[in-house]
This record gives C-alpha cells, structure tokens and sequence, in this order.
C-alpha cells in the first residue's frame, strides 16, 4: 500500500493564449500550476475542485494527452531503485545550501547522478514508441460516454481496438478476451454486435471502462465517469470500480466534483483550487475535519439530502477569479474569511499538520514549523 | 389563511405521447400534481422520467412531435380558473411570463449573445408592464420638466393606448425617438433594482454587458431577474443550479430562497439531485417513467418514504461506510413501457397485480400521496 505508483514533481500545464495578427503568445492559462503529488500503489486517489480548477488537466497531463510545460512525472519506480534515488535525495539535502567548494561540487555530482537514475521513469521526456508502450499500462475513463465512443464502431471492436493497436496478443485471442472483459463488467456476448446508442448511459460508460481495462493498465484516470448517469445506476457504477480495482491491482485517479461520490470511493483526497492543490489528506481525516478555510467552505455548500439539516447560507462570495491572472500570494485569499496580510504576499506551500494531513495555509500551518 | 391552501396550479390526468419515427413515446401518463400557493414543490426523478415535460406543459410550450393528448392544467388566477391547455396562442402569451415563468438549465443558452442585459431584462417588461412604465415617465416628466408641453401631451396620449400608430411611426424615425428617452430609463431604473435584489455588485455596469462577459453564477442570476421582472405568480426552474460549480449552487439555492419569502409565489423545482431538494423544498413528487409515483411533504419522505422506487431512490445516495446500494436494471423506455404498474420490473416487492393494472395516486396519509398496491390497500 505505501509504494508510491507516481510521483509528479512541480507539475505545469499552461495553455497559451494567442493573439494580435501574427498570433503571438500573449498570456498564459495557468491551468495547473505547480503540483507536486504522490499515488500511491492501489489506492483510489480522489482529486475534487469546481470547474476551472484544473483537475482533469492534471489527469490528462499525468498520462501524457497533454504535454506538461514544466515539471515531471515519475510513474512505476521499482523498489530498490526507489530506495537508492530517496538516499540520494537525503545527500542532496544535507549539502545543499553549503558555501564549501568541495560540498558545492559534491552536489553537483549527485544531482547529476539523481536525475541520471530518475530519467527512465520520467514520463514528461517519452516519446514515439515508448510513449505507446506507456499507454499499455495507463489509460483514461472519460466524463460522457456518448462522446468518448464512436458511433459508427460495434462494441467488439471498440473495445478490441486499445489490443489491435497495442499488438499485446495475437489477433485472434482478441475477441475471447473482449467477451471476459465484458462480462467482468456484468455484461454478455449479446452486446458484441451493438453499436453504443443502443445502451442506456450506464452500460455505455460500462464499455468506456472495458476499453480502458482492457490492456490490464496498472494506473487508470477516471475523468467524472458517474456525472453523465443517472443516480440510481451510479451506485452500481461505483461498486463495479470498487471491485475491479481489487480485482485487476489498479490504481485510481479519481477525478470528481462530486464530493459524496469521492468520500465513498478514495483513500486519499486532494483538493484543488485555481491550478493548486490546497489541501491534501485521507478520506476519512479531510471530510471530518477540513483544514484549509477553501475545503470547509466546499464541503459546507454541498446540498445535504437530509431535510432536518437544512442549512441557509451560501459560505463563499463570489466566483473563482480567471486563472489567466490569479491572485498574488494565496490564490484564495480574496475570497477567504481568514485572509491575513501575508497571504496577500507569499504563497503558502503545502506542509504537513500532523498526521500527513497536508495543508497550504498559514492560518493553518506557519512556515518555520 | 384561507388563500395559502388553495392550488395554484391543479393537473389532472395530464397525458402527453411524443409521436417519432420509432414509435409513440408515451412520455406522461395521467400526472396528478397540485401546486399550493407559495409552496417550494420539488420534482424528482431520472433522466427521461417527464419532469422537464410537465414543466413545458404548464407553460405550453411543447415542441412539435409532442402532443398533450388528454387531461387539465388548470391555473387559478384570483379565484378564476383558467385552463392552460385550451387557451388560444394570444392568451396563452399574456400568461407566459406575466403569471408562469420559467428558468432553464443552461443560462448561456436562453441568453441572446448579441443583446445586452439590459435589453433582455427590458424585454419582459416591455411586453407585459409597458403601461406601467409610460405612466411612470409621465409622472417624472411632469414633475422634472413641467415646459415640456409637447412630450407631456405625447406621453398622455401614449399612456391611454401603448399600441398607439402614430407613436409606432414615430418610434422609427432617428431623430424623433429620442422622444422614448424618459421611457427607457424608467425601464433601466426598474432593471437595476431588480438585479441589485439578486445579488449582483455593481449593477449599473451589469446591465450594460453581454452574456458572454457574464460567469456562469451571474448569467443565471441574469435569467432569474428576467424570469421575476413581472412577479410571476408561478416560477419554474428546471434544474437551474445543474451546470454551476457547489459553491455557486449554494448561492443561488439562497437566493430562491430569500426571493420565495419576499415574492410570495409559488415555485417549482425540478432537479435530480435529492440534495437539494432536502435543502430547498417543502413537498416533493417523485416520478419514475412518465408517472407521479409519490407526493409528500419533504420530512415525510425522507424519513418514510413509501413507494418502493422513492426508497431506493434515497437509498441510492452514496453514503461513506456503507456498501453502494442501487436499483436493479435500467429505466425502461417509453415506446413500450410495461404494462401495469411501470416501476413492476425493477421492483422487489412486484405482485400479480402489479403486470396488470396502474395503481392509482391515493392519499395514504395526510399530505402523502402514493401510487402503488404495496400501500394504502388498492
């Protein structure tokens, strides 16, 4: 459980703005801003903002549908190498910041030697082929199944494709291992010869996860997959999620707006805001005792389906600011209840309150502890 | 007291059949459904269960493979009943938006692009409370500049017949319709106080934009003034808070809140999500496949609800430490749906009877209506 699967450090993506006659970059979309997160092996991660936040730019950037601008990605690091990379980190802290000339060299030698190690890991440097042998082992569930499944194509060959492409087994093991697939997700040879509008949005996004299961990925993107159903289909959706992942070792990123959905589902929970992840802790600590004023207040607006705990207020003023230009300092803090003069200025990082219960905010956690 | 229960609005056995190329979808099938006078009533339900549709009824708008095929829609305008579903077209826009307004999803859609908020806003008032909005200009003519001889007898003579020809013709020529000036700003005076009550900073400004410089909370925000610039007595919302982030959600879901208690009219609010309803409402329908499966005060169901779909329905709500419950099998569809009670195929408790007859919506407890044979002892 406590091996990491991926580890993203200081993760970018920037869309650029063009504009004027020659098309010129004139500002940046700051989409995601500075991520550093850790998955870790067979956990359901569950990743929750409003809209704008930047959660499923993280999701498609992590398997390589976009090209990060900056930053890395280290996906499936073997153990011993994991330990020998962490003693180098440990080294490198140790002489960092030192005057010596020695040390100053030293560290350059092994900074050098630490990324040498790394760089086979690095998703952000792959391409051509070995980008392609990635997608084996990643793969995305996307929000509307109706958009993500070509119409013109049967279900066989939906889901057989991702093996055609991947050329995994021979081509004529394919359509026993559709069929397998299929009824693991509670469906039969019947659905074969159908074409995707002849399925209830259910079994249809039940096809979308066929198709992603289907090269046995280790690490699956699950972009809103219960948005675009009905809430009496939802739970089965849920459950069938639940059981795949102990069944096949998965790993989940589990990207959601909806918060009642990624209580019932994750481990961990991060939450973001305007391109940041503010808050970052277990399921059952960050829906009990939120930290970050941002969480809370999400949390406290969610419409509870429970008459006798009517609540009349709406927590937050305003809306989320562009993120072309977000705020100096916390990006929260012109709608923040608690926002000191600091946050005005610097922007907090995101440091642990106890319990690898991970906040950014001062009011919460001061940077010298 | 006595006016706070009668019906706004009473349905009654309201059928409605889409006719497309695959068949009669039998997309309402007799809805029952009374709206109480100043009530928050919540329709719930999945998608394809007719809740959008009853809403187009009442405000008959139906599009065209559509028909209403039988049943009332009957609106009880200070004691006179009208029925909505034999009115002609011209009664019928009097009524759409002057008494029943609506609030679509998607508030950048309804929204016209090239008009500016202050035009669509003005609109509404135009088309129902021009006289109003004459007299008024009269008034403040009169009082700021008394000299003006000749706009006052224009306004007098506006004022007694808006449709006025001669005010018409003049209304076209550049130079002369300047003489429209006081009107519009007596319209732009309403349309600012009217959007400073939703809850928008910096009106004056607001008005002058486009939807598109508007965010999604403002834009909505935008429809809702449209939908309550003539006080409507019956305000339809259909999923207005669905495309909005929570945080805005809480906001306007305060905001028809607030409205309710100072307009005092009625609202229907229709949404899948049973969130809301537990925070808004104050009597909920369930509907299942194009039938009102029950009706009851919002404690009652929560706490009892007693149609087997309407439980699972609750049940079906994610809830963290215990296992995900969910109905078996799918919405069936409506070009063939199941004969007798249509829930029957996916229900637990299904008996003979259930295949083969339609249980009726009866008052099983006060307030609480059911239909199913499992109940209240059909």
């Amino acid at each position: 459980m406590s091996e990491p699967m991926l580890q993203t450090e200081g993760l970018k993506k920037y869309f650029p703005i063009l504009g004027g006659v020659l098309k010129r970059k004139v500002a940046d979309v700051k989409a995601v801003d500075g991520v550093n997160l850790t998955i870790l092996k067979h956990e359901c991660f569950g990743l929750v903002g409003e809209s704008g936040c930047g959660k499923t730019t993280i999701g498609k950037t992590i398997i390589r549908l976009l090209n990060p601008t900056a930053g890395h990605i280290y996906f499936d690091i073997p153990a011993d190498k994991l330990k020998r990379i962490e003693n180098l980190k440990k080294e490198l802290t140790g002489v960092q910041g030192s005057e010596k000339r020695d040390d100053h060299l030293d560290f350059t030698r092994k900074l050098e030697k630490l990324t040498k190690e790394l760089e086979p890991y690095d998703l952000s440097t792959f391409r051509g082929n070995r980008l392609r042998q990635l997608r084996k082992k990643m793969q995305i569930v996307y929000q509307d199944p109706t958009t993500s499944l070509d119409p013109r194509m049967l279900v066989k060959d939906i889901i057989g494709e991702p093996l055609l492409v991947q050329e995994t087994i021979p081509k004529n093991q394919i359509p026993a291992r559709v069929i397998e697939m299929l009824q693991a997700l509670g469906m039969s040879e019947r659905h074969l010869y159908r074409y995707p509008h002849e399925f209830s949005g259910g079994q249809r996004q039940r096809v979308a996860i066929a198709r992603a299961l289907i090269t046995s990925p280790a690490f699956v993107v699950l972009d809103e997959p219960t948005s675009a159903v009905d809430v009496s289909v939802r739970a089965q959706l849920l459950e069938q999620f639940q059981q795949l992942r102990k069944d096949m070792g998965l790993t989940y990123l589990f990207v959601s707006h909806d918060l009642s959905v990624v209580e019932c589902i994750s481990h961990r929970v991060g939450v973001m805001y305007l391109g940041k992840i503010v808050e970052l802790a277990e399921t059952g600590a960050i829906f009990k005792e939120p930290l970050h004023p941002y969480t809370q207040a999400l949390f406290s607006s969610i419409p509870v389906p429970d008459p006798t705990k009517r609540r009349l207020r709406a927590p937050l003023k305003g809306e989320v600011p562009s993120p072309v230009n977000p705020p100096q300092g916390c990006r929260f803090h012109p709608r923040c209840p608690f926002a000191m003069d600091i946050c005005r200025k610097k922007e907090p990082q995101l440091l642990d309150a106890g319990n690898s219960h991970l906040v950014a905010c001062y009011a919460v956690v001061s940077e010298q502890k | 007291m006595q006016t706070a229960n009668q019906n706004l609005i009473t349905m009654e056995g309201l059928v409605l059949r889409f006719y497309t190329y695959e068949g009669v979808v039998e997309a309402l099938d007799g809805i029952d459904l009374q709206i109480k006078q100043g009530e928050i009533l919540g329709v719930v339900g999945e998608t394809g269960c007719g809740k959008s549709v009853t809403s187009l009824s009442i405000m008959g708008i139906v599009q065209s493979p559509g028909v209403i095929e039988g049943g009332r829609i009957v609106l009880n305008m200070e004691g006179k009943e009208v029925d909505l579903l034999r009115q002609e077209e011209n009664v019928m826009r009097g009524i759409r938006g002057r008494d029943i307004s609506m609030v679509f999803q998607e508030p950048r859609a309804y929204l016209n692009p090239v008009y500016t908020v202050e035009d669509q806003i003005g609109e509404a008032l135009i088309a129902h409370r021009k006289k109003e909005f004459i007299k008024r200009a009269l008034e403040t003519l009169r009082k700021k500049q008394p000299k003006a001889h000749y706009r006052i007898g224009l306004y007098e003579m506006w004022s007694r017949r808006p449709e006025n020809l001669s005010i018409r013709f003049l209304s076209k020529i550049p130079i002369a319709r300047r003489f429209q000036k006081p009107f519009k700003m007596e319209i732009r005076k309403e349309i600012v106080s009217l959007i400073e009550r939703l809850g928008i900073a910096d009106p004056e400004r607001v008005v002058t934009m486009y939807p598109h410089e508007l965010s999604g909370g403002m834009a909505q925000r935008i429809v809702i003034a449209i939908s309550l610039a003539c006080n409507p007595k019956l305000l339809i919302c259909d999923e207005p808070t669905t495309n909005l982030d929570v945080t805005v959600q809480a906001q306007i879901l305060e905001l028809i809140k607030t409205l309710r208690e100072s307009l005092k009219s009625s609202i229907l609010y229709i949404t899948h999500d049973l969130g809301v309803v537990a925070e808004l409402c104050e009597r909920v329908a369930v509907m299942y496949a194009g039938t009102v499966v029950e009706v009851a005060n919002v404690m009652d169901l929560f706490k009892k609800p007693l149609h087997p779909y309407a439980g699972g329905l609750l049940a079906s709500i994610p809830r963290p430490g215990s296992p995900f419950r969910s109905i078996p099998g799918i919405v069936p569809s409506l070009i063939n749906p199941p004969v007798g009670c249509r829930f029957h195929d996916r229900c637990a408790y299904a008996m003979e009877v259930c295949r083969k007859m339609k249980p009726k919506l009866i008052e099983v407890e006060k307030d609480h209506f059911v239909a199913c044979f499992l109940v209240g002892g059909q």
